[in-house]
């Protein structure tokens, strides 16, 4: 276990380190997530009565997409030089490298979430962070369920033909129920619902989050083989 | 897997393939005519209930289907033998098939009782979701030309997908509940006449048939399309 982590460690290191070199990507990423919060001020005429309604689903759908460009370039960037086969030839367990890209998908996203939120908190005039950790606990809880299946499918879709097409269209059914949990979440912190179906989703969303790291960790191994 | 292979060298017989195939047509009609005509008219209903008939059987057969996929991308992943990757890839293709015939006839009975088309009720809304999961696999398969890759990406969606089955619904159902007829509670009160049982059953056995017809003859052209894929490959080298 300790010599996974180690590997992991050192992988995520890598790749940070190279995002870190170019660091154009992160704010591309972040201009499209901001500039899918404005366009939704269009499409939904937003006003102070409706924007506690709407700002959650707002705001995850932004991640959603925002969230899967990364994920799209997160193993692409391996296949430049054949980086590639190096990994998959590397005498290293393939769970670390599982591990590795999760993390380092994840920590984008989280970045994303940082710089995003505040701009959607002066734009929309709503403080969506009000109950900070509560509402950090759901961002957080759903970005490690959709980082693990994305994960798993990006590293599926990299060798595909189209796999700027079906990386979105086969990962998103998948994350219906993630959505679901969290955006509802989100919701019942922002309209002061009950505090115990805020919780009933919370524990939903670590069930989730538990059954489908379980899942892609153990059949990643069957993915890289094919990379 | 034994049962499997013996079942499909049975099809090598051209009187076992029409046979079957004409047994199954024989047992729709035999179904349609009971399910339109011989069936009692259900109290407050008008005629469109009917459809319940070819309804809960494509329903349950959708299902049989994506868990034949789940199955079969399992047993792939565990036995590596490339007949598992075909019988989980039948299994998503009847699936579809089934689940979409699910949704239609769904649809029009929803026409006539809620009055609209599609109402974003949980069993509707998690089998219309199951169909894009299901219609994805088909398009990753389709995008890989690699027998090896395909079926191992194949075998890995095909067993997260159908882990999401019951999540999905699950989520679904507490995100917006709007009644859903519940046909059948338990078996030993079924709360309808005999007659509609028996229809419902002859109708179950009927969609069974023919799925498990379907399957098999799905099988042979798959099989059959490798053999000649492989003849191909050695006469060309």
């Amino acid at each position: 276990m300790n010599e996974i982590l180690r590997t992991a460690h050192a992988l995520l290191i890598k790749d940070m380190k190279t995002e870190f070199r170019s660091r154009e990507f992160l704010g591309h990423t972040f201009m499209f997530a901001l500039l899918v919060i404005v366009i939704f001020n269009f499409a939904f005429k937003i006003n102070p009565q409706n924007t506690p309604e709407l700002a959650s689903g707002i705001l995850w759908i932004a991640f959603l997409f925002a969230g899967t460009l990364g994920l799209g370039r997160s193993f692409l960037i391996e296949k430049e030089n054949d980086c590639i086969q190096g990994l998959g030839l590397s005498p290293v367990d393939r769970t670390a490298i599982f591990i590795a890209k999760f993390l380092g998908n994840l920590l984008f996203l989280v970045i994303i979430q940082v710089m995003t939120i505040p701009v959607f908190i002066v734009l929309y005039n709503l403080n969506v962070m009000e109950h900070f950790t509560l509402q950090t606990a759901v961002f957080l809880l759903g970005d490690i369920g959709f980082m693990t299946l994305g994960t798993l499918i990006a590293a599926m879709s990299v060798n595909l033909k189209a796999r700027e097409i079906l990386l979105p269209v086969l990962l998103l059914p998948l994350l219906v129920p993630l959505l679901i949990f969290a955006a509802s979440a989100t919701s019942i912190l922002l309209t002061g619902g009950e505090p115990d179906a805020y919780m009933g989703r919370l524990k939903l969303l670590a069930a989730y989050d538990v059954i489908f790291f379980v899942v892609s960790a153990l059949v990643f191994e069957y993915i890289m083989d094919e990379l | 897997m034994k049962l499997l292979e013996k079942a499909l060298k049975l099809t090598d017989t051209a009187l076992v393939r029409y046979g079957s195939l004409g047994a199954s047509a024989l047992l729709m009609l035999v179904g349609a005519y009971l399910a339109l005509v011989w069936s009692p008219a259900a109290a407050g209903e008008t005629a469109v209930y009917r459809i319940v008939y070819f309804h809960v059987p494509t329903a349950i057969m959708a299902y049989l289907g994506f868990f034949v996929t789940f199955a079969g991308s399992f047993l792939f992943l565990w036995r590596k033998d490339m007949l598992f990757d075909r019988v989980a890839k039948i299994g998503a293709e009847l699936g579809v098939v089934f689940c979409g015939l699910m949704l239609v006839t769904g649809m029009i009975w929803g026409k006539q009782r809620w009055g609209a088309w599609w109402i974003w009720e949980p069993r509707l809304t998690t089998a219309l979701i199951l169909l894009i999961i299901y219609a994805g696999y088909l398009m990753l398969r389709s995008t890989i030309d690699n027998q090896m890759t395909r079926a191992r990406y194949a075998a890995v969606f095909g067993i997260v997908g159908f882990l999401d089955v019951p999540v999905v619904h699950f989520a679904i159902k507490m995100w917006g509940s709007i009644m859903h007829p519940v046909v059948i509670k338990s078996m030993a009160d079924p709360g309808m006449p005999p007659e509609m049982i028996n229809t419902l059953r002859v109708c179950m056995l009927a969609f069974g048939v023919l799925f498990a017809v379907l399957f098999l003859l799905r099988l042979r052209v798959e099989t059959l399309a490798l053999e000649i894929a492989a003849l191909r490959s050695n006469h060309e080298e």
